[in-house]
């Protein structure tokens, strides 16, 4: 049985405040599976993309293995390198003052040899069409261009999965089919919290609906995404 | 805001540009310290420490422009501590070149030739190189960290800002005066609080590629200098402790 990319059994959490974010969610993504997770506000799915980055932890009784292994505090760093975050606002994730530090961080953080590096960051930056902006500051790039910067932000340290956290959110049309485009080619284990519907039905072969913290649908984008019902239940129309 | 005040004019293909970072620091540095310890009376060495400085300005070719603002912006906080001296001090009468406006003038030309040289540095010295070249002189990694991202996040910070005044004044809230300093205040609150979230944002996208707070978030392995770069320093240093040392008054 080969091992699978995401494996969260009866995961729960429970804000401080009293609001319950997630409620016994089990949820599978196989290697090389392209998830899109769809949820109106308030589903619990940031709460799930924190528990991803090791922010949030899971109670005893509830599992959450990525690539088979177990998150916990031992296992974080290793699980950080395996996940790539791509966080929803790219200023967040361009902390540095060119795009090129920008990339470089995370291979530096793995105490690779600088040639490496520079490797690294080259390929990155190639890979999501920009080249030539590695001496570019984050603010003198397009909404677009920042976001694919972000995803070389990852892509530089050999990511065995990709989360991405609204990719396609606030673009222009022009933008959010070059993101399209850069996942499609991508390829490899893809979770990608959207609200985009398109991207989902073209980009993914699976789709799980959050409401209120549970799964509710989990199946073939194009089925789901076209069930009036079961959307307009889920306040998804 | 595209073009910032750092990077637009930063061109690779000019001398002064083309330096490594650390030589530039290297030698504006020192020059602020020569200029700083020399005494007042010294019109000379000043007269030298600024047509260095200038030119350094024509090979570069920094626009007037630049220099002119940035001596704006440091003109009240020259002022505010050098304004009052001439009313003040009294005459030593031991000393011929004490008193008021002397002690005016020490101040006043040593901010400029700090200024005129930080400028130079900054304006053919990509913020990038800048800090990086700072990180190869071993300068302490938490306060280039700061300067980092102080650098990465003032035009996000002044675009929120615009934002939020932009979003204020469309709802007819026009001019400043005292009794709207509630509205002003909870701006600055509210701008506060998403600077905060944004801080922790901005530290798990760190984490979550490896970061732990031990390793160094610049290249470590230096490059020698060139031997332009020695020829360069050397040369600059000369000139500094002639103008310093070798002019007789």
């Amino acid at each position: 049985m080969s091992t699978r990319a995401l494996e969260i059994t009866d995961l729960t959490y429970q804000y401080p405040n009293g609001t319950l974010a997630l409620d016994k969610l089990s949820l599978a993504v196989e290697a090389n599976e392209r998830v899109a997770i769809i949820g109106a506000n308030g589903a619990g799915k940031s709460t799930l993309l924190l528990h991803l980055t090791g922010v949030l932890r899971a109670s005893s009784s509830s599992a959450f293995k990525v690539f088979g292994t177990e998150l916990s505090k031992k296992t974080l760093r290793e699980i950080r390198q395996r996940v790539g975050m791509v966080f929803q606002n790219p200023d967040d994730q361009l902390f540095c003052p060119s795009v090129h530090e920008d990339v470089a961080f995370g291979p530096r953080n793995l105490k690779l040899p600088e040639s490496e590096v520079l490797k690294k960051v080259e390929e990155s930056l190639a890979a999501v069409g920009l080249p030539d902006h590695g001496s570019r500051s984050a603010f003198q790039l397009s909404l677009g261009q920042k976001k694919r910067a972000a995803i070389a932000t990852v892509l530089a340290m050999d990511c065995q999965m990709l989360a991405l956290d609204e990719p396609t959110s606030a673009l222009d049309p022009r933008g959010r089919r070059e993101i399209m485009e850069l996942l499609e080619q991508l390829g490899g284990t893809q979770l990608i919290i959207t609200h985009d519907f398109a991207l989902a039905q073209r980009l993914c072969s699976r789709a799980i609906i959050l409401h209120n913290g549970r799964k509710v649908a989990d199946g073939d984008p194009a089925n789901l995404l076209n069930d009036e019902a079961l959307l307009d239940a889920h306040d998804l129309l | 805001m595209k073009d910032t005040l750092f990077d637009q004019q930063a061109s690779p293909d000019n001398f002064i540009h083309s330096l490594d970072p650390r030589t530039k620091i290297l030698t504006l540095f020192p020059l602020i310290f020569v200029s700083t310890s020399t005494p007042p009376q010294f019109l000379l060495s000043f007269g030298l420490y600024s047509l260095y400085l200038i030119v350094l300005t024509a090979l570069a070719r920094i626009p007037i422009k630049l220099l002119i603002k940035r001596f704006l912006m440091a003109l009240p906080f020259i002022l505010m501590v050098s304004a009052y001296l001439p009313f003040v001090e009294q005459q030593d009468l031991s000393n011929p070149y004490s008193g008021g406006w002397w002690l005016f003038w020490n101040m006043v030309i040593k901010a400029f030739i700090g200024i005129y040289a930080m400028s130079v540095l900054t304006a053919t010295t990509r913020f990038a190189k800048l800090i990086q070249g700072f990180a190869r002189l071993r300068a302490p990694q938490l306060l280039l960290m700061l300067l980092s991202f102080t650098y990465r996040y003032m035009f996000v910070l002044v675009e929120e800002a615009q934002r939020m005044k932009r979003a204020r004044d469309a709802r007819a809230y026009g001019g400043r005066w005292l009794w709207q300093a509630k509205v002003i205040g909870q701006m600055i609150g509210t701008l506060f609080l998403r600077s905060y979230e944004r801080g922790e944002r901005v530290y798990l996208a760190m984490c979550s590629r490896g970061y732990d707070g031990t390793q160094s978030l610049w290249q470590n392995s230096s490059e020698a200098l060139g031997r332009r770069d020695y020829a360069f320093a050397l040369s600059s240093i000369s000139v500094f402790i002639l103008a310093r040392w070798g002019v007789v008054i």
